[in-house]
């Protein structure tokens, strides 16, 4: 059994807005992140718009520095590696290639030496619920139809997590639902790990096996909460459990507003 | 309304030949004015630089994107073309290399080469805005370099708009690059056009104004045609 931990120590970050004020987005963020290779996990960071959820994740990935540490099994993280792969909230497809080339692009861009792929873009594209649309071209596709194409792309790395920016956010009813049971399936079945930053309570609960809650000015967080029930969260008693739970401890924070809750 | 009035109603006059006159003139700009030639010349003035242009672009894209003094140095050349008329510039070329072919190349390129690196900065800033910097993002994590993305995915994603800018910018270059030769002589349509207006050749000029307007609008329905067959999407 081989554990993957990520793990942040002390990060904190901050810029200067346009006046020349110094502002802090994060500050004294301590926790950790585990999965297990042979069992997916899904763990939510839910926290309210503008509290630095995607600067968080950018920092994950080594897209943006900081002060502080950010580890992955106790290798520092410095630079974009593959190993954690980020998915912006728009979920980008690139409109001239079609579903097979847009999972395919990274890896034929890519040139650090030494990496090999060893996907099968078929199994892929079945797995994320697109067989038959192979050769589509994605120009006039959905948001849902584009984040199963990003899953996809990610997972052709066979990465250790997948970040998802708050993904589900401009996706209708049905298409929310569908996605939410691919990223489950995908979590409890094929054994991948997630990392969703999110500003609503359903999906958390619904997804997750963990959900750190955050607060803002500046990003901190409150609380840790682990879902036990999570084969059996479908359950409507559950969830309401779940999400009393999530409310006073927003409430006693003064930030439940700024949090969306959701049927 | 041309061939009612010049061919049946008016057929002596001052003002425009009849229309048997210059079908039959379109024999003379082929034997006597060496149509031909001069029409390839004039045609390989305006697209071969069009297309090496449109490659050092390319090449350069990522560079012209980074904040960097090459970049600067490439972008100064912006207030040149925007406070110089291009014809100040065709009249230097033609100063220092008089009666060259390689000039009016020359001054098609960089025409076209200034456009297209500035339009390209300016759709892949501003245009593409947040679809931009989401498409880097999504690959940045993969471990993929920037040049990478810039020249495999922002170029990629702005070439429906820098297709549509080259489709406007066709006639431009094709009135520049006639004036150019008409002013430099040499071959080409433009040093045609003057010694049909030296020898006063009212038939032959109206020709080759219908030859010059066709042969734009044909230029314009293949470059509408390679956007909409290469260049499809909307980024």
């Amino acid at each position: 059994m081989r554990e993957n931990i990520l793990e942040i120590k002390n990060l904190s970050k901050s810029y200067y807005n346009d006046s020349g004020t110094r502002q802090i987005v994060l500050e004294g963020m301590n926790f950790q992140i585990k999965s297990d290779e042979n069992a997916g996990s899904f763990v939510s960071i839910l926290a309210p718009f503008g509290s630095g959820k995607t600067t968080l994740l950018k920092i994950f990935a080594g897209l943006e520095n900081s002060e502080g540490k950010v580890c992955l099994n106790g290798k520092r993280i410095t630079e974009p590696t593959g190993e954690i792969i980020y998915i912006p909230e728009q979920s980008s497809s690139f409109p001239w290639l079609n579903v097979k080339e847009n999972i395919e692009l990274p890896s034929k861009l890519y040139k650090r030496g030494g990496k090999k792929f060893t996907f099968n873009v078929n199994e892929l594209i079945n797995l994320v619920g697109l067989s038959g649309y192979e050769n589509f071209y994605t120009s006039s596709s959905t948001s849902g139809f584009r984040l199963r194409i990003a899953i996809a792309r990610a997972l052709s790395f066979d990465p250790k997590f997948i970040l998802l920016d708050d993904v589900l956010k401009n996706l209708d009813g049905e298409t929310r639902s569908e996605l939410i049971e691919l990223l489950r399936v995908l979590t409890a079945e094929k054994n991948i790990s997630f990392l969703l930053a999110t500003t609503n309570i359903s999906d958390a609960i619904l997804l997750s096996h963990k959900i750190f809650l955050m607060r803002k000015n500046p990003g901190q967080i409150l609380k840790e909460i682990e879902i036990t029930e999570y084969s059996q969260i479908h359950n409507s008693e559950i969830i309401t459990k779940y999400k009393n739970e999530i409310e006073i401890e927003l409430k006693s924070h003064g930030m439940f507003h700024s949090v969306l809750v959701s049927p | 309304m041309w061939i009612l009035l010049f061919e049946i109603i008016l057929p002596v006059n001052n003002i425009l030949p009849k229309p048997s006159i210059v079908l039959q003139s379109f024999d003379d700009l082929l034997q006597k004015y060496q149509l031909g030639w001069n029409y390839l010349s004039t045609l390989s003035a305006i697209y071969l630089p069009m297309l090496v242009a449109h490659y050092i672009c390319k090449f350069l894209f990522p560079v012209i994107l980074q904040k960097n003094v090459f970049s600067d140095i490439v972008l100064s050349l912006q207030w040149f073309s925007r406070n110089i008329p291009g014809i100040i510039l065709a009249m230097i070329l033609i100063y220092w290399f008089p009666r060259s072919e390689v000039t009016k190349f020359i001054f098609a390129f960089l025409i076209s080469f200034t456009s297209f690196m500035f339009k390209s900065k300016y759709m892949a800033e501003i245009n593409l805005g947040r679809i931009g910097s989401e498409y880097s993002l999504s690959l940045q994590s993969f471990g993929i370099g920037t040049n990478s993305i810039s020249r495999e995915v922002i170029w990629k994603a702005i070439q429906p708009n820098l297709m549509a800018h080259i489709i406007r910018q066709n006639i431009y270059l094709w009135a520049s690059v006639i004036i150019f030769e008409y002013v430099n002589l040499g071959f080409g349509i433009g040093t045609l056009l003057r010694k049909i207006l030296q020898f006063r050749d009212l038939s032959a000029l109206v020709m080759i104004f219908i030859i010059i307007g066709i042969s734009i609008f044909i230029s314009m329905q293949l470059l509408k045609l390679i956007k909409n067959k290469f260049h499809f999407w909307k980024a």
